[in-house]
Order: C-alpha cells, then sequence, then structure tokens
C-alpha cells in the first residue's frame, strides 16, 4: 500500500484535507466550465489526465493512516468524475464573455494553473513540518549525510 | 549606418554572452571533485533552486517556440503549460522529499542512480540511462540549431557570412556553454541559472506589458481577434483550434510527465538540505507563472496586431515573436528578450550536457560492465565535451532525427521515466522487474508512434489528435501498475531478508 512507504510528515490533518479539497475542487469547476461545451466523449482519457498527476501528489504526500490514503484518491476521482462528467455534457455557457473574454478560457487559465498554484503552494508552506521535524523526520528514516566525493 | 535598434540587440546579446563566459570561468576554479560538477556540490539553497529549476525546465520554445504554437492554435496552445498549477507541488511536495533521501543515502548522481538505489537493480539503471542519452541527444541537437539561428540573426551575419551565418552561431554559442558546462559542470550551470532565470523573469514581465500595451489591452485584443476571419471566436475559446484528445494528452505529459525530466529531479539531489521543499511549491510556481507571460503576452497580442493591421502575418508561426519584437519593440527590449532567449536555450542545453556526460561515462558502464568505482572530475568534463561535439555532429548531419529526438524529447523522457519515478517511488510494491518494463515500454512506444506519424502511419487504435507521448506515458504506466500488482510484494520480499530496494525503513 502506498501509505507504507509514506514518512511521518504531519501532513494527516484537517487543514491538509481541506487544502487538497478546494485544489480538487477548483480543478473540477474549471474542467467542468471549459468542458461543457465540447460534447466529446474521451470520458476515460480526461479522468486520466486530471486524475493521474492530482492522484499522485495527494498519495505523495505523506500519511500516517490509511484513512488519508483513501482520501486522496477519492479526492483524484473526484476531480477525474468532474472533468468527465463536463466532457460528456454538452453546452453553450463556455462561448459566454465576461468582460470580452470567453469565459470558459478564464476558468481554464484560473481552475487549471493560477488555483492549484496558490492553493498548493500556500498549502504545502503551511503544513510542512518545522525543521526540527523534518530533520528528526530524515534521521529516523535512514538519510545520512552525503560523502565527500572523490 | 547601423540601425540604433539593431546596434541594442546585439549590444544586449553580446554582454549576455560576456557575463556567461564569466560564470564559466569563476565556476571552473571552483569545481574541484567529481560531486562539484555532478551536483554542485551540493551547496543550492532555496532561491538557486527554484531559479534553476526554472531555468532549466525553460527551452528556447517558452521564448519562440510558446508564442508561435499560441498563434497557430489559439488559446488550446495552453494546455502545454497549464500543469505548471500542479508540478511545482508534484515535484517538490510529493516527490522532492523522497528525491533528496534516497540521494542522501548513497553516491546518487543521476536518475539512473537513484532507481538503482531504490530497485537495487542494474538493468533498471541502464534503461534510465538509454533513456536519458537519447532524450539529451535530442534536446541538445534542437537547442544547439536553434542557438545557432538565434545568434546569427541577432548579429546579423547572414549578411556577411552567408551559408555559414548559422555554424558561424553554433560555434559561439557552444564555445561560451563549453566554458561552463565542461569547466563548472553543474556548479557553473547552476550559478549561470541563477543569472539566466532572473534575466528570463524580467524579459518575460517586460515583454507582457509591452505586448498588451501595444495591442490596445485585454478588451480590444479579445475584441479584434473574435472580428477577424483568419482568428475567429474559437480562437479564444478553452480549446482553440486543437482537438479534446490533443488537450488531455498535453495535460497529462506535461503534468505528469514531470516526475519524468532528469534536467528538474536533479535539482533535488543537490540541495544542500530539505529546508527549501516547503518554500519551493509556491516559489518555483510563482516564478515558472512569470515566465509564462511570455507565450500568453505574445501569443494572443501578435495574432490581434496582425488581426488589426498593425503587423504583418508571419511566414511561419516560430517566427511570430521575433517579428513582433523586429518591427514594433525598442531595440532595448528586443535585446532583453532575445537574450533571454538565449538564456533559455543555454540552461537548458547545459543541464544536458551534463547529464548524457554522466549517462555515457558512468550509468552505462555501471549498468553493462558492473563497474562501481567512483567517477573523475576529468571523466565528467571529458564526457561533456564529447557529448557536446557528438550532439552537434548528430544535427548537422541527421538533422531529420534529431528532429524526431529534439522535438519531442520531453514526451520520450515522460513515458520512459515518469511511471517508474513518479509511482515508484511512493508505491512500495513496484519492483526492479516492473520498473524496467515499463522503462522500455515507455521508450519503444513513443519512438515507433512518433516514426509512425512521420511516416503517416500511426495505427488506427490511437484516436485522432492524441500526441504520441501521451498513448505511450499510459501504456508504461499501465505496464508498472499491471506488472507490479502481479508481483510479489516488496515487503513479503523484505521480510524474507531480501534487501533488494535500497529503500530506507519505513514507518507505515
Amino acid at each position: 500500500m502506498i501509505g507504507t512507504l509514506s514518512s511521518s510528515r504531519p501532513s494527516d490533518s484537517r487543514a491538509s484535507r481541506l487544502g487538497l479539497l478546494l485544489v480538487a475542487g477548483a480543478l473540477c469547476a474549471a474542467f467542468a466550465g471549459i468542458l461543457l461545451r465540447t460534447g466529446a466523449g474521451p470520458v476515460l482519457f480526461a479522468a486520466g489526465a486530471v486524475g493521474l498527476p492530482l492522484g499522485l501528489l495527494a498519495a505523495g504526500i505523506p500519511a500516517r493512516s490509511p484513512r488519508r490514503w483513501w482520501l486522496s484518491w477519492a479526492l483524484a476521482a473526484l476531480a477525474a468524475g468532474s472533468a468527465a462528467a463536463g466532457i460528456a455534457a454538452p453546452g453553450e455557457s463556455g462561448r459566454q464573455l465576461v468582460g470580452g473574454w470567453p469565459l470558459g478560457s478564464l476558468l481554464a487559465l484560473a481552475g487549471l494553473w493560477l488555483l492549484p498554484l496558490l492553493l498548493l503552494g500556500v498549502g504545502a508552506l503551511a503544513l510542512s513540518p518545522s525543521e526540527p521535524e523534518a530533520e528528526r523526520d530524515a534521521a529516523r528514516d535512514g538519510g545520512k549525510e552525503p560523502d565527500a566525493g572523490p | 549606418m547601423p540601425d540604433p535598434d539593431r546596434l541594442w540587440l546585439a549590444a544586449t546579446a553580446l554582454l549576455y554572452l560576456v557575463v556567461v563566459a564569466a560564470i564559466g570561468w569563476w565556476s571552473r576554479r571552483r569545481t574541484r571533485t567529481a560531486e562539484d560538477f555532478f551536483l554542485a556540490g551540493r551547496r543550492p539553497g532555496l532561491w538557486m533552486t527554484a531559479l534553476a529549476t526554472m531555468a532549466t525546465a525553460f527551452s528556447g520554445f517558452l521564448f519562440l517556440g510558446g508564442p508561435g504554437l499560441a498563434y497557430r492554435l489559439g488559446f488550446g496552445a495552453f494546455f502545454i503549460f497549464l500543469p505548471l498549477g500542479l508540478t511545482p507541488a508534484l515535484l517538490a511536495a510529493g516527490l522532492g522529499w523522497r528525491l533528496r533521501r534516497l540521494a542522501a543515502t548513497g553516491e546518487v548522481y543521476t536518475v539512473s542512480d537513484l532507481l538503482r538505489q531504490r530497485f537495487g537493480s542494474a538493468g533498471v539503471g541502464g534503461a534510465a540511462a538509454v533513456a536519458v542519452l537519447l532524450g539529451s541527444v535530442g534536446y541538445l541537437g534542437t537547442q544547439i540549431q536553434a542557438l545557432g539561428i538565434l545568434l546569427a540573426s541577432v548579429f546579423g551575419w547572414e549578411g556577411v557570412l552567408g551559408g555559414w551565418a548559422v555554424p558561424a552561431g553554433v560555434a559561439v554559442g557552444l564555445a561560451v556553454i563549453l566554458l561552463y558546462s565542461v569547466g563548472g559542470g553543474m556548479l557553473g550551470g547552476v550559478i549561470a541559472d541563477c543569472f539566466q532565470g532572473g534575466l528570463m523573469l524580467v524579459a518575460a514581465v517586460a515583454v507582457f506589458a509591452f505586448a498588451l500595451a501595444t495591442a490596445g489591452g485585454p478588451g480590444a485584443i479579445a475584441a479584434s481577434l473574435a472580428a477577424a476571419p483568419a482568428f475567429g471566436p474559437e480562437f479564444l475559446a478553452p480549446f482553440g483550434r486543437i482537438p479534446v484528445w490533443t488537450a488531455f494528452g498535453w495535460f497529462l505529459v506535461f503534468g505528469f510527465g514531470i516526475a519524468g525530466q532528469p534536467q528538474m529531479l536533479h535539482k533535488f539531489f543537490m540541495l544542500r538540505d530539505e529546508r527549501p521543499l516547503r518554500h519551493l511549491p509556491l516559489t518555483l510556481g510563482l516564478a515558472q507563472s512569470l515566465c509564462l507571460l511570455v507565450p500568453l503576452g505574445l501569443g494572443i497580442a501578435v495574432p490581434a496586431l496582425v488581426a488589426q493591421g498593425r503587423l504583418a502575418a508571419p511566414g511561419i508561426a516560430d517566427e511570430a515573436a521575433p517579428a513582433f519584437l523586429l518591427a514594433l519593440a525598442p531595440g532595448a527590449l528586443s535585446g532583453l528578450v532575445f537574450a533571454g532567449a538565449i538564456a533559455a536555450i543555454m540552461s537548458t542545453a547545459n543541464s544536458f550536457l551534463v547529464l548524457a556526460g554522466a549517462a555515457l561515462v558512468r550509468d552505462l558502464p555501471r549498468a553493462w560492465r558492473g563497474r562501481r568505482d567512483r567517477t573523475t572530475l576529468a571523466a565528467g568534463r571529458w564526457a561533456t565535451l564529447l557529448v557536446a561535439l557528438a550532439a552537434t555532429g548528430f544535427a548537422f548531419l541527421y538533422d531529420d532525427l534529431v528532429a524526431l529526438l529534439g522535438s519531442y524529447s520531453f514526451g520520450l523522457l515522460a513515458a520512459a521515466l515518469a511511471p517508474a519515478v513518479g509511482i515508484g517511488l511512493v508505491w512500495e510494491r513496484v519492483g526492479a522487474r516492473a520498473a524496467t518494463a515499463s522503462i522500455w515500454t515507455g521508450l519503444g512506444v513513443h519512438l515507433l508512434l512518433e516514426a509512425a506519424g512521420r511516416w503517416g502511419a500511426v495505427p488506427g487504435v490511437i484516436p485522432e489528435g492524441l500526441p504520441p507521448a501521451a498513448a505511450a506515458l499510459l501504456l508504461s504506466t499501465g505496464v508498472l501498475i499491471l506488472v507490479s500488482a502481479y508481483s510479489e510484494n516488496g515487503a513479503a520480499r523484505r521480510s524474507r531478508g531480501v534487501a533488494e530496494t535500497g529503500w530506507p525503513a519505513a514507518d507505515g
């Protein structure tokens, strides 16, 4: 199980879960918005495109409990499912203009680029362990000082 | 009397080359060990890592190819860049500390070393080395070609040297790259990357503001594009002119595929300690996002100016940015942006030179001849020089093959290495057999599909518009998961006393 490879960084917190949920939500909203108008059907591929990076990210951030592991993948599935639903649903909302710009394109830029960037960036800063904790984790996980080279 | 704008352009580019050459000379005197050469002495901290990773990640594509792609495809082109919302966190928060800790458990200089350390198998390391070598030669060949064309154009050598202008540009550019790559290795490279990254950031912000202002601001740009028959409302739609499959393929390859890019993973081996990792998602992400203002700004402003009749339509899409800069931008700004483009090319080329050199003298011999002796500084320098000369010769003699490898090197490295690194470092069940099979699958399928695409023989099972790299990446990921699922669990092997993964003890 992925969780057994994880180290002991305190990311299994309510704030961590909330951060990932926000990222997944932003991705879902952006994909739903931009994909409503296409009516195309590559549902599985959308799941892979969105779910794989997000799932890997979610699973890659260490966890102490299996519950956290399942939650990570549930969030990835949520994002992928929403993208798939957006692709499958035809519509005209993507063509609506906001300030001269198409709504769908603005959602794409905000939801796929800026929002995840800020949420994950601020989240990593706020949720990562303090320096003494990180050093303690590194020592316990068997890390040693690099050798000096030839 | 020479044009003052051209003089500004040439003077800025010349100043840039002199500064980078000086960095090379300075760093050569401070590179004393193989660890200095391959890992910058493990000295970089937060800002150095963020700037160096950003500069290495973006090649000349950012300044030339990106705006050209947006000119041709509209908003859909940005699906290549949109994964940057996720990738800094994926690299730093998801994988960075694992890379750093694995690198600290042994003599890990390269991705091949990393995978051999993780899976305890020389075969995995060898397969990774082949992928890195092929990807690097492709990247280098195209970067060297682009550098020659750019320098010849900036200094106006076509009128003087005729057909020798591009080779002269290649010779000058390569000499400067080699000065800091062969002399200073990654130490010189990282310091030069920081200077180059800073230059790219300034150039990106300046050209974005100037391009938008010149085209009349966002409202005028959107209105003129929507009204022009050559572009139309579809140009501004989320997918622009690309099929849905292409958009998602790009999102997958440039999102998940980041886990297979050795030039970026390598920066995490160099980290002095883990403290920068919590800051990196934000600092690296914001730096990369600022650079994206180049394709975003030029990609919409240039077609708008063409639609408004204020700029002639470029002959080919890749000329969109140079056409705008030479026709409408002041000389100082043009010089800054062209210097930024040269910086982007050089920073990427330097990383791949050192990585390919390491694959040649370190990774491949270790995989096939079982040699475990330490790589010396002299060997690293000679290998870097050899790779540079080979890639240059290759670029001139077999430009079609280089174009095949170079145009899709990111995809090749993603398809071959992303599953083994991205999933292999996270999932304990992944073993050496699964990782090796995944790397060879990604490499083989990607090259086959790219070649088939060139010869117009793409298999019918591949959906129209799906990038070959995306198909290869999905297949290599599937192979990794399937082989792992049907293999003996790594934990079970260890419980029988078979210590083969080299993975630090996990606490569950």
